[in-house]
């Protein structure tokens, strides 16, 4: 295995470049290392936040689930029959239902039902 | 001087560089320790300490009434735990604890003591929405919400019998809760999570997520107006006759859907640990007792359909007593000569035992059988009983007449709703049932429920029309029935008063008795078949089934009519074509 990082720091560039040289490749080398080192904590942290944004999205969805199911329940206690019959005698609305139609209706009044 | 220096220097030199050597020899075989042998044990107490799992409840599924009611739903609900390993001082926090949920502290501290090794320790279990802020308001790393699906019953008490309920552990435990548990089950769903040192959760791992699963949906038969209708009608009886207990069926005839099922006392299913056994007992299909005299249309039908009886004979009921081998049977008054309609309308347990006796042993039991008494129905309830009808083998000389008046055989509610609908739906007997159809989580229907086993013909039909529009309108229109009769409906129906026996030896109870009446209208085209037999009635108050059930029966039928829109079928116009009969 190449220890010199791909010739980069071989003695040979070093002795044919010059120190000015080896001084820039170095700052180079430095800057990719570091720019690469940044990307991969940014890369890092973006992949934390967006897990930790999409379990809070996942924490909200059972929150609204439990919020649906809750108001589902308390639909359902409203819709209950004592309840409408405690709203009826409220309101003072008459609890026995419209009286259907006798079939001994003349034929002519049922004749507009279509 | 110099070379003793230069040997000196370098043997010190050795022995640090050997020391290093060995230092880093030691080192390397501690990684190697480390990562060979401690590795399992030192990863599982990294990710015990750093990973948890946040599970993600499932909804059990929901249960509607016939009209999309919601009857049985689930809500969720937040329960209190405690991380053993991260309590610091255990007295200060159950002392902390305990003030916000209420509980002993010294209990408190027991508990997460006796689990000092865990990490999840449940101190309090649905706790309310104050008490959980109360909890959050703490800031303690120890203590955390995890929240639970519970199950919710927005009619509280009522069709409590029907509905069951579920355990702690989400496992139904009676009625429809435990018969379609496993449909109606889910599963949770689980992500598992990284945790700082506060145990909040950063993030989920990759992979570690699992969607809950929900449970399917039902829809039963039963209409919760009508079953509100039903346990008004039942209560009121037993308050009024001061009774021990009371059941009610309301059935469609023509469909065998049962609209309503009320077993008093009942409970609230929201609060199942206070309640007892016998509150729970749902006496409509458990409770087998003997019919009375509502088990005389099903033999008399049976006579008509065998041939060994006419419409017109007339059969001699003699004075009010009469021996059937050694067994003494009597009338309430003396009746006479009578043909089937009197017999029926009188209740006359001479004049049915007359014509037990002679259809004979095999063909009442095989009448019995036809009208499914004896079987368990199939009906989706836990601990559905049989009734009894003896084999033919354990019959006396005395058993057609006791069974002619509805003695030597028991039926629960339910069957005699069946049957008596079987007369009433031109003799076709159609099962019973409860859940008209069964829906996936989503809500597409999974299956169709129809009537199993399918209907048959038990009667032939002019035998059922005879019996519902003659005899059995005659025992409301000018027999005891009469209670039961509405303005706007003819109601058909049969009363029935049984004496209960001891639990303990033979013979019966002296004052104790079961009240019965099945009805059923409007008598040109039943819709409504209703049952209600109410148990130990005050005999000072009365005791008689037309009587004490009669009235339920009316009001029942005359809520549930109108609520349907059956259009009314003329009374008045019918009666007196029924009067002017001749032989009336």
């Amino acid at each position: 295995m190449d220890s010199s990082l791909g010739g980069i720091l071989s003695p040979r560039a070093i002795r044919d470049d010059g120190a000015s040289m080896r001084l820039t490749r170095t700052i180079g080398l430095a800057a990719t290392l570091m720019l690469i080192a940044v990307g991969l904590v940014f890369l890092r942290a973006e992949q934390t936040r967006l897990a930790k944004a999409t379990l809070a999205l996942e924490s909200e969805w059972v929150h609204l689930r439990g919020e649906r199911w809750a108001l589902q329940a308390q639909v359902a206690r409203l819709r209950t029959p004592a309840q409408t019959r405690g709203r009826m005698a409220i309101f003072g609305v008459a609890l026995d239902p419209p009286r259907p139609a006798s079939p001994r209706t003349p034929l002519s009044r049922l004749a507009l039902v279509p | 001087m110099n070379t003793r220096v230069d040997v000196t220097q370098r043997r010190n030199g050795t022995v640090v560089l050997v020391g290093i050597a060995l230092l880093l020899v030691a080192l390397a075989g501690r990684i190697v320790h480390i990562n060979w042998t401690l590795h399992e044990k030192l990863t599982g107490i990294a990710d015990r300490q750093q990973s948890g799992s946040t599970i993600i409840p499932h909804r059990r599924g929901l249960i509607f009434d016939a009209r999309g009611r919601m009857v049985a739903g689930s809500r969720l609900v937040p329960d209190v735990f405690v991380d053993p390993l991260l309590v610091g001082d255990v007295d200060a926090l159950a002392q902390d604890l305990g003030a916000r949920l209420n509980l002993d502290p010294g209990k408190l501290a027991d508990g997460i003591r006796a689990r000092a090794g865990r990490r999840f320790h449940v101190v309090a279990r649905g706790v309310d929405e104050v008490t959980a802020k109360a909890v959050r308001e703490m800031r303690n790393p120890a203590v955390g919400l995890t929240m639970r699906s519970a199950r919710t019953y927005p009619l509280g008490a009522s069709m409590a019998h029907v509905l069951g309920f579920v355990g702690r552990d989400g496992v139904g435990l009676e009625g429809i809760e435990s018969w379609h548990n496993e449909h109606l089950s889910g599963r949770d769903g689980r992500r598992r999570t990284i945790r700082d040192a506060a145990r909040r959760a950063l993030h989920g791992v990759e992979g570690g997520a699992v969607r809950p699963v929900d449970g399917g949906h039902i829809v039963l038969t039963i209409d919760a107006e009508i079953q509100a209708a039903a346990e008004r009608a039942v209560e009121n009886a037993v308050a009024q006759f001061e009774a021990e207990s009371g059941v009610a069926v309301v059935m469609s005839p023509k469909t065998g859907e049962v609209l309503a099922m009320v077993s008093w006392p009942t409970y609230d299913p929201n609060r199942f640990g206070e309640s007892t056994p016998q509150q729970r007992r749902n006496r409509v299909v458990t409770d087998p007792t003997e019919p009375g005299s509502t088990f005389k249309p099903f033999l008399a039908s049976g006579a008509l359909a065998d041939g060994v009886l006419s419409t017109t004979e007339l059969i001699d009921c003699g004075m009010g007593r009469r021996y059937f081998g050694r067994r003494l049977v009597k009338d309430v008054s003396p009746h006479g000569l009578m043909d089937i309609k009197g017999i029926i309308t009188k209740s006359s347990n001479i004049g049915m035992g007359i014509i037990a006796e002679r259809m004979g042993d095999a063909a009442l039991y095989d009448i019995m059988r036809r009208f499914g008494f004896g079987e368990r129905l199939g009906i989706e309830c836990p601990g559905e009983a049989s009734g009894i009808v003896y084999p033919l083998r354990r019959w006396t000389s005395m058993s057609a007449a006791s069974i002619a008046m509805g003695y030597e055989v028991a039926v629960t509610p339910i069957q005699l709703a069946a049957a008596f609908s079987a007369i009433v739906n031109d003799g076709v007997y159609v099962a019973p049932r409860l859940v008209k159809r069964l829906l996936t989580s989503d809500g597409t229907v999974l299956e169709q429920r129809n009537s199993r086993p399918p209907p048959r013909r038990v009667i032939p039909s002019d035998v059922a029309r005879y019996m519902a529009t003659e005899l059995l309108v005659s025992v409301v229109a000018n027999g005891s029935g009469w209670r039961a009769a509405l303005d706007d409906y003819q109601v058909m129906g049969k009363t029935g008063t049984a004496k209960l026996p001891f639990a303990d030896r033979k013979g019966y109870e002296p004052g104790a008795y079961l009240s019965l009446f099945m009805g059923a209208a409007p008598a040109r085209d039943p819709q409504v078949v209703a049952v209600v037999m109410i148990r130990r009635p005050n005999p000072s108050i009365g005791y008689y089934g037309g009587q004490v059930s009669g009235p339920a029966v009316r009001e029942i039928l005359r809520e549930t009519l109108a609520y349907l829109g059956v259009p009314p079928d003329g009374t008045v116009a019918m009666t007196a074509a029924y009067r002017s009969r001749p032989g009336l």
